[in-house]
């Protein structure tokens, strides 16, 4: 059992590690930068100590303070959350140093996953299908003979990047032998790294992720898929589980193929590993080694509480539910609600929320850390709320979140909500055949 | 030192306002009593102090009772606060000192290494905030000095 879980993280899975934890009878530390001196996790927490100043490398991203708070409160545990330091090996290495359980893989399988090339290679040794593609480019032409086997478009990758950052599309090899190394250099500002590596480019797939847990034992389990591809600039806006075009077999076959690369890395933990999924046919693209915003879609199809499990696989025990367990017994969409206003091209609008009133009723959850009066600060990223609903099957999921999007009131900042409004009652979101180049055509 | 008088008049003044925290230091010795025995727990200042701005790099405040004339140093850092110097094994400063803009008047030990609280200003020490070996949070007050 942890003495204390000490949550690297702030705003609404923050809130979520709290809720978690506390359903463990396990005690918390919040820790927060002065920007968040009123934000809900502080309250919620058993504990809380101001780590810094405002912008995140003095505070969410700064080690030593971190690890300095851990020391002076007892913790013994530490939750990175998602973003910040959730898939810095380093960090995981200092905590393990310090004595502290960083409730998440070992930094080996993160940096083996978090350099996105060797990750493809890696499934790729126990036939996790894989988008056709090469290694690191050292040679421009290797990738202009890659391009020409495959045909373009084929798209630019920086092996240290991920969730749609340093990519390029090119569809000529005058353009690919320009781009390689512009995006060699944006990778080397981005993300320290300057290597890139190239792959087929599709064009219209879905983006189709499976969850997954393994405890400290060889024991995997697939929780089963969300659908993201309602996506824009590569951020995910609504997402869904079960994926409308998806059948049991097909299910359980990339499940099965999730869970085997998985073992492969003895990967301990939660996860996400991340499919393109086109003509029938998946395409791996990257493990994502953490918790998810959209953890609790899966949560809410299966039943299963994902952060509760991670708290306990993390204190080394057994998973408490095998693969048979695991029963997709209803229909789940989660709709992104944040800081930005969709009329102007989604720009961050931060400021203090003057009303606000939530939706309720049946099969409907909100996972938040905002409340009327609060100020949200404009360091962070604009996320507000998660906005959940549940039914028997696709078409009462998405009644209810047309019910709970008119019943949801937030006053003081813009938000996607006349967006989401807009896409439940889009004839092409309802029949189900939507890809990732949905919002391109979607007038709004 | 102390007597038994002395101590009631001490309690009467806890129960007549809103004092928490009494710290008085004589020729004979010091005296510290806290309402209710608690120790001072390890969260930002009370209500009455203000919240360092965020760009403020000094760890500095002036108090905001007295705006010129008291400043109120803050910590930069998360850890264990002490008043000793390590080298000779005696406070670095005690109520009522003077210090210069630049002078070390104490240390958070941070992951067993010491870091240096520095005076802003040149002062006297009025108050002295923090216990010694106390836990300290990032912009928690740590001094207050007479300008």
């Amino acid at each position: 059992m942890f003495r204390k879980i000490l949550i690297a993280n702030r705003g609404e899975i923050a809130v979520r590690i709290i809720r978690a934890a506390k359903e463990l009878e396990i005690p918390t530390v919040a820790i927060h930068s002065e920007a968040d001196e009123t934000s809900l996790h502080t309250k919620l927490a058993d504990q809380d100590i101001c780590i810094g100043p405002a912008p995140s490398p003095e505070s969410y991203l700064k080690i030593p303070a971190i690890i300095s708070a851990a020391e002076i409160s007892g913790a013994d545990a530490i939750h990175p959350g998602y973003g910040f330091l959730a898939e810095n090996s380093k960090f995981a290495r200092i905590c393990a140093e310090h004595k502290i359980t960083f409730i998440g893989p070992k930094p080996e399988v993160i940096d083996l996953l978090g350099d996105k090339a060797t990750a493809r290679k890696t499934m790729l040794e126990v036939n996790v299908p894989i988008t056709p593609g090469t290694g690191i480019i050292t040679d421009v032409e290797d990738a202009v003979n890659f391009a020409k086997e495959v045909n373009y478009p084929v798209i630019v990758k920086a092996t240290a990047g991920g969730g749609g950052k340093g990519m390029r599309v090119a569809w000529s090899h005058d353009e690919l032998r320009k781009i390689i190394p512009i995006a060699q250099g944006e990778a080397k500002t981005a993300f320290g790294n300057p290597d890139v590596y190239v792959e087929k480019y599709l064009e219209n797939p879905r983006h189709i992720e499976i969850q997954f847990i393994a405890d400290n034992y060889g024991n995997v389990v697939h929780l089963g898929e969300r659908d993201c591809s309602i996506q824009r600039r590569h951020q995910k806006l609504i997402e869904e589980s079960p994926s409308p075009v998806l059948d049991p077999k097909t299910r359980a076959e990339i499940g099965a193929a999730c869970v085997k690369g998985v073992k492969h890395v003895g990967y301990t933990g939660v996860g996400t590993m991340e499919f393109l999924f086109e003509n029938g046919k998946f395409f791996f693209m990257e493990v994502n080694t953490r918790i998810q915003v959209e953890h609790c879609v899966t949560e809410l199809a299966t039943g299963l509480d994902i952060l509760k499990e991670q708290i306990r696989v993390a204190m080394g025990e057994k998973l408490s539910f095998t693969q048979d367990d695991v029963v997709f017994r209803n229909h789940a969409i989660e709709c992104r609600i944040n800081a930005e206003d969709p009329h102007m091209n989604f720009m961050p609008t931060p400021g203090t929320i003057s009303t606000l009133h939530f939706p309720g009723g049946p099969g409907v959850r909100i996972d938040s850390h905002v409340y009327a009066g609060y100020e949200i600060p404009k360091f962070y990223d604009s996320l507000v709320a998660k906005l959940l609903t549940w039914g028997k099957n696709r078409e009462e999921a998405i009644a209810r979140m047309k019910r709970a999007l008119d019943e949801f009131r937030i006053e003081g900042i813009k938000t996607p909500i006349p967006f989401h409004q807009k896409v439940m009652d889009n004839k092409v979101y309802k029949s189900g055949e939507y890809t990732t180049k949905f919002l391109e055509d979607f007038k709004f | 030192m102390f007597n038994v008088k002395d101590m009631k008049e001490i309690q009467d003044i806890f129960k007549t306002s809103d004092v928490g925290e009494i710290e008085i230091e004589t020729p004979e010795g010091r005296l510290r009593m806290v309402m209710g025995g608690k120790p001072a727990p390890v969260k930002a200042a009370p209500a009455a102090a203000p919240a360092a701005p965020a760009q403020d790099n000094t760890g500095g405040a002036p108090a905001k009772d007295s705006p010129d004339s008291v400043y109120e140093l803050r910590s930069k850092w998360v850890g264990f606060f002490t008043r000793l110097n390590t080298k000779t094994g005696e406070y670095y400063i005690k109520l009522r000192d003077t210090v210069k803009k630049g002078d070390i008047v104490a240390h958070v030990r941070v992951l067993g290494i010491m870091q240096d609280v520095i005076a802003d200003v040149e002062g006297k020490v009025k108050e002295i905030l923090i216990e010694e070996g106390q836990p300290i949070e990032y912009g928690q007050p740590i001094m207050r000095f007479e300008k």
